[in-house]
């Protein structure tokens, strides 16, 4: 359709011009979420020794997304003390609300927003959670290996990339 | 396999490319590694998140002589800080932040005496089981044990039971580290000046680093919680707590009801553990805030729900060792704020802070804790020379509470309460120095023990006009 108003026809090739960049935009968007889609999957699937070489926990890892359960965590001394003195009194209490120590279960979806957001809610404290979990001298390492041990996950391999 | 291994690398490239995205996606490998490497400072924050700082040295010493070096040798203000369950800023500084975390555990007891000594970095929860072991057992404990023993004498935490004091009035005797370094024991019969300030001293002497409790045998305890109309308990208020060890209630605001809980010496056998979600009515809580949360902007209908809720609901009677008995889990963060009546003018200061929630509706769900605690002869206590009703006002931690403990704080101060030293109120030094007798004797050891001011913070410097 012509339209006889300079105005108008002006209007519409500008709307025509904005569906066409809009179009544009969504076509970049899926071609973006589709190549993010397969680094995602590729990075998953990379296996640096070849098939077979990439444990469960290296293929957890490497897909962004620790797996609860994946490792046999172990604490030095001190650190199973602190455990005991700040941790276990929520997390070693059933009905509690707090995610049981070994239960990949209740730990998995802490564990889907990444230890970086997990660690936060540790220091500042996230719904049930208090701030710095009753642990007044733990630093931020001590945190992160204490959420590996309750979790049982290997974080640590992480710090030495 | 070769083919493929180029090609996953030039993956990995291009994610490392896009930098700023894997940062966005937190889980990422790269994220991690950065939560690992970034050795940011950390934040102290109390147990509510409501009080925060950032200190400039972090201090945890493992050892009493540790302890009095650092003290010693530190420059500018020392806070200690046990588990970081107080409310109100005795905690926060700019400066010196000292865990006490290290000092922990049961160092020795008397059974002829029925004393035991306690690190004082220890937390109460770790303290029941070590004295079962050796047949013993402390007479009252606080309704949570999350407290470090130093943090819990400080402020003159207490349980409930009109024959009991706070957990204060239990102390035999302490040892405190100045902030010169020296090292001080002190009971009532040895430094009586310093042990008379020292059971609730704020942390404002210096660090305590051992407690000796005045012990009792090991004993069990009977639980039984009821709801009933809250004029219903304070109509037989003076038979209910005369008549049994301990007895509190959890007043439900926005109702006509209660949550009465009985604690009674027994020789019945245990009955296990109860679960977490049961213990104190916590898995009542949880039907309190979803009924605030549709109902708040209905008060009529929610409290006519609220009651006929309440007049169905029965709760299992246990029976365990008492420390278990006493401590429960909270599994709802709040803000708190406690004042603590002459014992006569308790119903009547709750009744007005009811009827004031009522009438105004005020934005809170959290019951009112209700409770009784025996006078003692400690300086800064709260219930120093006199039998006192204790009212908790709890507001949720994600709720503001400024709001609701500014309409309620001056019908405490209308019955002359004092304020919980742990817990939020706005009193300063003008208001609280003429609540206390012994106010000006607790300044003379403070100036005398801390010439300085080394252990003060603003908190401090305010409420002890410092």
């Amino acid at each position: 359709m012509q339209s006889d108003n300079p105005t108008t026809e002006c209007r519409v090739r500008r709307r025509q011009a904005g569906w066409a960049a809009k179009l544009v935009l969504l076509l970049l968007a899926v071609v973006g979420f589709i190549a993010m889609a397969m680094i995602a999957v590729g990075v998953a699937t990379y296996a640096p020794n070849g098939a077979g070489g990439a444990t469960h926990a290296a293929n957890a890892k490497a897909n962004g997304t620790l797996q609860a359960g994946s490792a046999q965590v172990v604490l030095d001394a001190n650190l199973q003390q602190t455990y005991a003195r700040s941790c276990a009194i929520c997390h070693a209490a059933s009905g509690s609300g707090a995610p049981q120590t070994g239960d990949s279960a209740a730990w998995q979806p802490r564990l889907a927003v990444g230890l970086p957001t997990l660690l936060d809610r540790t220091l500042e404290g996230y719904k049930t959670m208090p701030p710095m979990g009753l642990c007044m001298d733990c630093d931020r390492d001590a945190f992160r290996q204490l959420i590996a041990y309750m979790a049982q996950v290997d974080a640590s391999e992480d710090c030495e990339q | 396999m070769r083919a493929r291994r180029p090609a996953a690398v030039s993956r990995r490239h291009v994610l490392k490319a896009l930098g700023a995205l894997a940062a966005a996606g937190a889980a990422s490998p790269r994220a991690l590694a950065m939560a690992c490497e970034q050795q940011q400072p950390v934040h102290w924050r109390n147990w509510s998140g409501a009080q925060v700082c950032l200190p400039a040295q972090r201090l945890a010493p493992a050892s009493e002589d540790e302890l009095a070096s650092v003290l010693k040798a530190s420059v500018g203000a020392v806070r200690p800080v046990g588990s970081g369950h107080s409310f109100s800023a005795l905690v926060p500084t700019d400066d010196n932040l000292l865990s006490i975390a290290k000092l922990s555990g049961l160092i020795s007891h008397n059974a002829e005496t029925q004393q035991a000594t306690f690190a004082a970095g220890t937390l109460l929860s770790q303290v029941g089981g070590p004295l079962e072991a050796q047949g013993l057992a402390l007479e009252n404990l606080s309704d949570i044990d999350y407290q470090s023993l130093a943090g819990l004498l400080a402020t003159s935490t207490h349980g409930t039971g009109l024959r009991f004091g706070s957990m204060s009035a239990q102390v035999a005797g302490m040892r405190l580290v100045t902030p010169t370094g020296e090292v001080i024991d002190c009971s009532a019969q040895k430094e009586p000046e310093i042990f008379n300030a020292a059971r609730v001293s704020l942390g404002a002497l210096g660090v305590v680093s051992r407690v000796s409790f005045q012990c009792r045998d090991a004993f069990m305890l009977e639980e039984k919680m009821e709801l009933r109309r809250t004029e219903e308990f304070l109509d037989d208020i003076d038979a209910l707590i005369e008549n049994n060890d301990h007895w509190e209630m959890q007043v439900l605001t926005h109702s006509d009801y209660a949550l009465g809980i009985w604690l009674n010496e027994t020789d019945k056998p245990a009955t296990g553990d109860a679960d977490s979600e049961d213990e104190g009515g916590n898995e009542f809580v949880g039907l309190i805030e979803n009924l605030h949360k549709y109902g708040s902007d209905f008060p009529a209908l929610r409290r006519a729900l609220f009651n006929a809720i309440a007049s169905v609901v029965s709760f299992d009677h246990r029976v365990g060792r008492s420390y278990q008995i006493f401590a429960n889990v909270r599994n709802v963060r709040f803000n708190e704020m406690e004042y603590e009546v002459p014992r006569e003018a308790g119903p009547d200061c709750l009744r007005e802070i009811l009827a004031v929630i009522k009438a105004q509706n005020l934005d809170t769900w959290f019951p009112i804790e209700y409770r009784y605690v025996q006078g003692d002869d400690i300086w800064l206590s709260q219930f120093q020379g006199r039998d006192s009703a204790s009212i908790s006002i709890h507001q949720s931690y994600a709720m503001d509470y400024h709001s609701v403990f500014k309409v309620i704080e001056p019908i405490f101060w209308k019955y002359g309460g004092r304020p919980h030293w742990g817990k939020l109120h706005t009193l300063n030094a003008g208001a609280l120095k003429r609540l206390y007798p012994h106010w000006q004797d607790f300044a003379t050891v403070r100036e005398a023990l801390d010439p300085a001011g080394k252990m003060l913070n603003g908190h401090l410097r305010s409420v002890l006009g410092a």
